[in-house]
């Protein structure tokens, strides 16, 4: 008796102990607020444009990024920083050409242009598994456009990715173990022959406005980023076919109100070719598509909505070159000019202090009254990446460097602009000059033109400005090989074979 | 089974019908066995227990080996013990002395001397599910009591602990109610290394929620053999707090406790004032900063020529205010022959210095009862509520007000850029970002957060075999509710700082978890040789709720107006988040003892957890120690009073990283959508980058030397270990991306040595004191990142391998160009520009350029050496006692300094203006004012030495003076003992850094927004009743 009830004690405890060894289910317990991953249905055509439209967004989050567009246009003898107190490294590269490989913009930017790659070669993956259950010609179609845009976005990101590094790595697989780079001209043919045939090829022939998804890039989309590449590689022949087939399809005409084209009423207009939309539902409150800090770094230093971090300033002496021209509407749009009102009516405030400048740039202003109350500055306007302006200089340029009649294109752009139309062949520093002025501040237009032509090596290099009232911004020290940024140094630490020489062909 | 049923979060339900038939059956045996232990020949035993000084000792226990039978002396130090066994041996113990053992052998009366036990190997420690004396350890485990902490005006416990324990680093915050930052044994993990505290058997993050007059005692396991018990939750260290409990036999005994204080800012960092930051600026470039001064000038007066401006604003002084801090505790404890009781209050209220409403109010209340419901079955509960209340300070404003200027003053009645009289930066030329009116920022600022918390413990013990076998079951019950608010006003100072919508954020943290340990613990000896074993079960829930929302446009004036349904439908915003955990433990201890010369212990912990993919982790540890002072051989030498040595291993976990890391799912959201004409398209963004992560494991060695000496006066300990990390979770880039991807793949190394040395001795009837010093070294290094990877980059400092972990990177300065010439002859200093009174940079790979390549590990925040001395003496009535507290090897980023490069226009501290370059020969290590704005010596990617500092320091931790009277007679009723005391709590501290307190909140060194540190002056009272 004394036996049994002490060993059921016993018992009794060592079950306690042991309790639960039997159930090991006690563990398995699912996360919280977490929905298991589901495999994508493949077989759900309806589905198929939404790996597209997350590579549009990754445009917009990444290649937005605003480090991205100081980076593309300080180079040049137009604009500088606009600061001198704040981002010293941009003011560096823009006085004196000194680049630092561990610049965080640089590194930035290399990473936000390859993230739209990775993006989109996911994206095309995606495309590929749902191509197995088309069954339709519709469907079909669908999928080669869809397929199409993201070529082109992918060729885009390549494009921005040579602007700054010249020699880049081409990314056909985002687990590629072998991230050497290859040379600038193969990775244009990369693009060219890769991305930006099938989107010719594969996308609508329309204007962007009236795609199935309004202002998605189209066949001409592709067409002028091709011509830009071949504009760049010299290829002028090319440059002319693809430009002639965008303009004497005439789905596209030049905006008449320059000064308008850039603000909300300019939105997916007619001379659109690609802009990278945003939005804010059309309230003051709430969840917003924010053109990331595009508008804002590049706001002046002002009161009220219309002021920002006072970035990006345009030189004196350029202000002076465009109205010794005569520019009238241009240069109202183009410069935000502290100490004077804007058409639209805004003040802004002007300073007298010479380390910053007086001067910002136009093209990114959004007039208060164009601004939901609420919203920041710049808030709901898209962003304009390429513009059928430029598709006729480069036509232009194109057929008078063919020994051609390169008329047209100039005379369109100067008369939009209201200035006097040619009668005689343009020279080809008449449309570079054109071409500065139309483009300005606007994707490193400028700083490329004078690289291809070979002036940079004098323009860069003219020193401190000789007009006193400029604000101590010198341009000086370029050399044939400042071309090109470095390879930011992270990268390099994260894949030495960054530094190997690069492939010299298209593998 | 028996756990099958209760999956949920209720472990107690059905199957507490099935537990008291268990019960039940417990009792039948129980009786049985009881009345059967002792039916042998016994006798009585008398005697007297006196001290050395022939005083009687009072309330000494006298226990019967092996048995229940005790009592405790009397007022005389008289005893009397009924039915002894003829061979029992007899037990002596007293608090404070040496306990002995005597064997009866036929004795009637036995009358004891005791000694005292100075070094308190005497004393019953803690440990992980159970007890051992002090003197048994194999591990190296320190304990604190509770009367230590209580006086030290703090509002955590732990703050009070820094510099007292070798080996446990505390950083404390000046934030009010923030915690110190605890660190035991150095850093050995990436992701979180946070010590584990166990409070009364619950598991915690912090103990920030107990007052310091809660606490009992502390032990704080610094090895891997005493905290392996805890396993897969110890790699961090364990410190085990068990909070106040009666005693047995004890009258009520009411105490109050109470200070009340003022709080001032230490080692206000100096900046310069108008004239000085206009000459620096002046230096700089007069035709680039003159407009910007002037403009001083023309809105708030001055004169440019003689270098005078009226606004000349120190924001530090400002932004700073004394304030008061005050604790009240009361406690009141007993006990009878069957139930000892605790019960206590506390409230604490500390104002924050800086110059805002900020505080930090908490009222505590406690209550114990452990109950003999019958021989065999004692049960307990004990319980503590805390609830407080916390308005935060803007601590983003402590960088505000470095970086503004002088040259502008707090307001401006007649500006016409701001709203509400402020002064605005905008007012000055030039201005449009990074400049900010700092008080404008303290008084627009709205952040608290009321936390109520509740600890709960449960627990019956039932003596299965008695002083044998004992089987306990403990439930611990955590509750804690946080309600965070957060409100932002609307003000105008200038574009660049405003908020013209005013927002309201409410959340709502809610943790709730519970612990159900069950232990069986035998303990049995048979000649010389001790035996105890303990096995025990543990299961663990674990649950986070969060609940927040946003609302814009609330109506403002009252704080009965904060609600989101008074503020804008529009735009509205809730989040919603929770965690869920379970673990599921067994464990068990062996600890053996052969004359209390050889001591054995092994635990073994099986550790599951629902967190991660792989559940079961196993963590063992063996631990020995040899008292050589027991042996033969060392009876007859005076050399040592006692002389241990100890060793041991054991493998730990660390649980607190992510079980996951990377997106396996596709993102979607407005964020992964583009947008057509106004319209988002679903979309989504297929990414790859995934990875299960596993708990850290730590493999930790320790060896000690413990001996006490000179006439049991001289104490010391010491220890060596070393710990490895393992399987640590690094983070390295995936190339040509911005993301990192977390992996189980580091290996990180600290080793060093420990050591305690004290000095305690009488003079004469009325002086004692005593001289204590503790020293630790720590040798930290990552060991492996992953693979052959050298470097890892954070976003303020890199891993490399072969260095410590959270190293600073940059350029060493190798001086200062002094001449055009100089300048002129360096290549590098042509290719960038530079000027006389550039820093000029060590080129490190000697390839005539200074780029990426050349940069190196500058520092490291981690210290080589903490040290701590205390001293003491009490004389009659009066005490004093002094500690002081120091690191040394250690380096800070003067992060204020180097913001420079974002804002030329920033202030310039003090030192900057006093060492600066100001032409040849001036100085070969500080730049000119020039070099100041420019970004090859200040730039955001031109980290250097020469925004490395020296983070060592020495402080006088406390000076505290006190008085005690005894017995004061008050009329008829007399009161045991009054003590008037005077505490200085961080009066003094030395370091070179340009910063307010080298102890940074930052764990990785950054200097940037630190609260400062304050010394407290109090006047504290302690009553007894």
């Amino acid at each position: 008796m004394k036996l049994i009830k002490r060993t059921l004690a016993y018992a009794a405890s060592a079950l306690l102990l042991v309790s639960g060894t039997a159930c090991s289910d006690f563990l398995d317990k699912a996360p919280e607020n977490k929905v298991p991953e589901e495999s994508i249905d493949y077989t759900n055509l309806n589905n198929m444009y939404q790996p597209v439209s997350g590579v549009y967004a990754v445009v917009r989050t990444g290649g937005l990024h605003w480090i991205t567009l100081p980076l593309l246009i300080v180079r040049d003898d137009d604009v500088w920083s606009g600061r001198h107190d704040d981002q010293g490294d941009l003011v560096t590269i823009g006085e004196n050409f000194i680049y630092n490989n561990s610049f965080w913009g640089l590194n930035e930017s290399w990473n936000q242009h390859y993230s739209i790659i990775r993006y989109a070669n996911t994206a095309l993956n995606d495309l590929e598994q749902f191509k197995a259950n088309i069954t339709t010609d519709a469907d079909m179609l669908r999928y080669k456009t869809y397929s199409g845009e993201v070529h082109f976005l992918r060729a885009y990101a390549y494009y921005r990715l040579t602007q700054l590094f010249g020699d880049v790595t081409i990314l056909k697989d985002n687990l590629q173990s072998d991230n050497t780079r290859s040379k600038r001209d193969v990775v244009y043919q990369y693009m060219l022959q890769e991305d930006l045939k099938y989107a010719m090829e594969n996308l609508p022939e329309v204007h962007p406005a009236n795609a199935e998804h309004k202002g998605a890039v189209t066949a001409y989309t592709a067409a002028a980023l091709a011509a830009k590449v071949n504009l760049q590689m010299g290829n002028y022949e090319e440059v002319e076919r693809l430009t002639d087939y965008i303009i004497n399809d005439g789905k596209f005409k030049l905006y008449d109100d320059f000064y308008n084209l850039f603000k909300t009423a300019g939105k997916l207009c007619s001379e659109s070719m690609f802009e990278v939309q945003v939005t804010n539902f059309g309230v003051g409150s709430g969840e917003e598509i924010r053109p990331g800090e595009w508008y804002v770094f590049q706001g002046p230093v002002n009161d009220g909505v219309v002021s920002g971090w006072g970035f990006i300033g345009y030189r004196d002496q350029f202000v002076k070159w465009a109205e010794d021209r005569g520019e009238t509407v241009r240069a109202t749009t183009t410069f935000l000019k502290g100490g004077e009102t804007t058409p639209s009516g805004d003040y802004i405030k002007g300073t007298d202090n010479i380390t910053a400048t007086n001067c910002w740039n136009g093209k990114s202003y959004l007039p208060a009254n164009e601004t939901i109350e609420g919203r920041g500055y710049g808030s709901g306007n898209n962003i304009r990446v390429l513009r059928y302006a430029d598709v006729l200089l480069m036509n232009s340029e194109a057929k008078v460097r063919l020994g051609k009649d390169g008329k047209y294109g100039y005379n369109e752009v100067r008369k939009r602009a209201h200035m006097p139309e040619t009668t005689s062949n343009p020279s080809i520093e008449e449309i570079l000059d054109e071409r500065r002025m139309e483009l300005a501040g606007e994707w490193g237009e400028r700083y490329m033109d004078l690289v291809r032509t070979g002036q940079a090596q004098t323009v860069l290099n003219e020193g401190a400005d000789s007009n006193p009232t400029d604000r101590y911004i010198i341009v000086n020290g370029w050399t044939p090989d400042k071309t090109y940024y470095p390879i930011p140094l992270t990268q390099i630490e994260n894949a030495p074979e960054l530094a190997n020489a690069p492939k010299e062909t298209l593998e | 089974m028996f756990l099958c049923s209760v999956k949920n979060n209720l472990p107690i339900n059905l199957s507490t019908i099935k537990m008291r038939k268990q019960f039940f059956t417990f009792l039948l045996g129980l009786t049985f066995v009881s009345s059967a232990a002792f039916a042998q020949q016994t006798k009585t035993v008398k005697g007297t227990v006196v001290d050395k000084d022939n005083l009687p000792v009072i309330g000494a226990t006298i226990m019967v080996n092996g048995s229940s039978i005790g009592t405790v002396t009397d007022i005389d130090g008289n005893y009397t013990l009924n039915n002894v066994p003829e061979n029992a041996i007899i037990s002596y113990s007293y608090i404070g002395m040496k306990s002995q053992e005597v064997k009866v052998a036929g004795q009637s009366e036995i009358n004891i001397t005791m000694t005292p036990d100075a070094q308190n190997l005497e004393d019953v420690v803690v440990i992980g599910y159970g007890s051992a004396k002090a003197k048994d350890l194999t591990a190296p485990i320190a304990v604190v009591k509770g009367d230590e902490l209580i006086t030290q005006p703090t509002s955590s416990p732990m703050a009070a602990l820094q510099g007292k324990v070798p080996g446990v680093n505390i950083l404390n915050s000046g934030t009010p109610g923030a915690g110190p930052k605890v660190k035991i044994r150095g850093i050995g993990s990436f992701s979180d290394s946070t010590p584990l505290y166990v409070v009364d058997g619950m598991f915690y993050d912090n103990i920030d929620f107990l007052n310091n007059a809660d606490i009992q005692e502390m032990s704080i396991l610094k090895d891997a053999s005493a905290s392996a018990i805890y396993g897969v939750r110890a790699a961090n260290g364990v410190v085990i707090i068990t909070t106040k409990k009666g005693r047995k036999n004890q009258d009520a005994k009411i105490t109050y406790n109470g200070y009340v204080g003022i709080q001032k800012a230490t080692n206000v960092l100096e900046m310069t004032n108008s004239s000085q930051y206009a000459e620096l600026l002046r230096e700089a470039g007069e035709d680039v900063y003159g407009s910007y001064l002037q403009s001083s000038i023309k809105n708030w007066g001055g004169d440019y020529e003689s270098n005078q401006y009226n606004a000349d604003t120190d924001w530090y002084d400002e932004m700073l205010r004394t304030a008061v801090m005050t604790n009240h505790s009361l406690s009141i404890t007993g006990g009878s022959e069957k139930a000892t009781y605790s019960a206590g209050l506390s409230y604490l209220s500390q104002d924050g210095i800086m110059n805002m409403e900020n505080y930090y109010r908490r009222l505590n209340f406690r209550a114990a009862l452990d109950y003999d419901a019958t021989s065999w079955l004692k049960i307990g509960f004990n319980g503590i509520f805390s609830n407080s209340e916390q308005q935060l300070p803007n601590n983003t404003a402590w960088v505000y007000g470095y970086d503004m200027a002088p040259i502008m003053p707090v307001y401006d009645a007649n500006t016409t850029t701001s709203k509400d009289g402020w002064a605005s930066p905008q007012d000055l030329t030039g201005i449009s970002s990074n400049l900010y009116n700092p008080m404008t920022a303290l008084e627009n600022y709205d952040s608290r957060n009321d936390n109520y918390q509740v600890l709960t413990n449960f627990y019956a013990q039932l003596n299965l075999i008695p002083s044998k076998l004992t089987f306990k079951t403990n439930y611990s019950y955590d509750y804690s509710n946080i309600r965070g608010t957060n409100f932002t006003p609307t003000y105008y100072v200038s574009s660049w700082q405003k908020n013209e919508t005013n927002s309201l954020t409410k959340s709502v943290s809610t943790y709730y978890k519970s612990i159900w340990d069950n232990t069986l613990n035998y303990n049995d000896r048979w000649g010389d040789h001790k035996l105890g074993v303990m096995l025990g079960h543990s299961a663990r829930w674990e649950n986070y709720r969060y609940l927040s929302g946003t609302a814009t446009n609330i109506p403002e004036g009252a704080d009965e107006y904060k609600y989101l349904n008074l503020g804008n439908y529009e735009g509205r915003t809730l989040s919603d988040n929770g965690t869920s955990y379970r673990g599921l433990s067994f464990f068990g201890r062996v600890n053996y003892d052969y004359a209390g010369k050889y001591l054995l212990m092994f635990t073994m912990r099986a550790d599951g957890s629902s967190k991660y993919q792989e559940k079961w982790g196993y963590f063992p540890s063996v631990g020995g120690a040899w008292v050589i002072s027991e042996e033969e051989f060392m009876k007859d030498q005076k050399a040592f009073d006692f002389l241990k040595l100890r060793a041991s291993w054991g493998r730990l976990g660390n649980d607190k990283v992510a079980a996951s890391d990377g997106f396996a799912s596709i993102a979607t959201g407005n964020g992964a959508s583009g947008v057509f004409d106004g319209v988002v398209v679903d979309g989504w963004q297929n990414t790859t980058y995934f990875s299960w992560l596993r708990w850290e494991v730590v493999d930790e060695a320790n060896v000690g030397l413990q001996f006490t000496t000179l006439n049991d006066r001289f104490d010391v300990d010491v220890d060596w270990y070393h710990r490895m990390t393992k399987n640590a979770v690094i983070s390295p880039q995936i190339p040509m991306t911005n993301t990192y991807i977390a992996k189980n793949t580091g290996e990180i190394l600290n080793t060093g040595l420990d050591l305690q040395m004290t000095w305690s001795d009488k003079i004469g009837k009325d002086f004692s004191y005593y001289i204590g010093a503790n020293l630790s070294y720590l040798h930290n290094e990552v060991k492996t990142l992953d693979g052959g990877l050298q470097l890892v980059r954070g976003g303020k400092t890199v891993q490399k391998v072969g260095e410590k972990m959270n190293s600073f990177w940059g350029y060493k300065v190798a001086g200062v160009y002094q001449t055009a010439e100089e300048c002129a002859n360096d290549p590098i200093a042509v290719a960038n520009g530079l000027k006389p009174g550039d820093l000029r940079y060590e080129d490190l790979n000697n390839d005539g350029k200074i780029d990426g390549q050349d940069k190196q590990v500058l520092g490291s925040y981690i210290p080589d050496f903490t040290y701590g001395i205390n001293l003491g003496f009490s004389y009659k009535n009066f005490d004093f006692a002094i500690s002081g507290y120091g690191q040394a090897g250690a380096e800070l980023f003067n992060r204020k300094r180097a913001h420079r490069y974002a804002c030329s226009y920033f202030n310039f501290d003090k030192d900057f203006y006093e060492n600066r370059w100001t032409g040849e020969g001036t100085s070969n290590t500080y730049p000119s004012a020039e070099g100041m704005t420019r970004t090859w010596n200040i730039g955001d990617q031109n980290v250097s030495s020469f925004l490395v500092e020296s983070a060592n320091y020495f402080r006088i931790q406390n000076i505290t003076l006190g008085y005690s009277f005894k017995n004061v007679k008050m009329g008829s009723y007399t009161m045991p003992g009054i003590r008037l005391s005077f505490t200085a709590d961080r009066p003094f501290t030395t370091f070179k850094a340009n910063s307010f307190s080298p102890e940074l909140s930052d764990p990785e060194g950054w200097d940037t927004e630190v609260y400062p540190l304050t010394a407290t002056y109090t006047f504290g009272v302690q009553l007894d009743f």
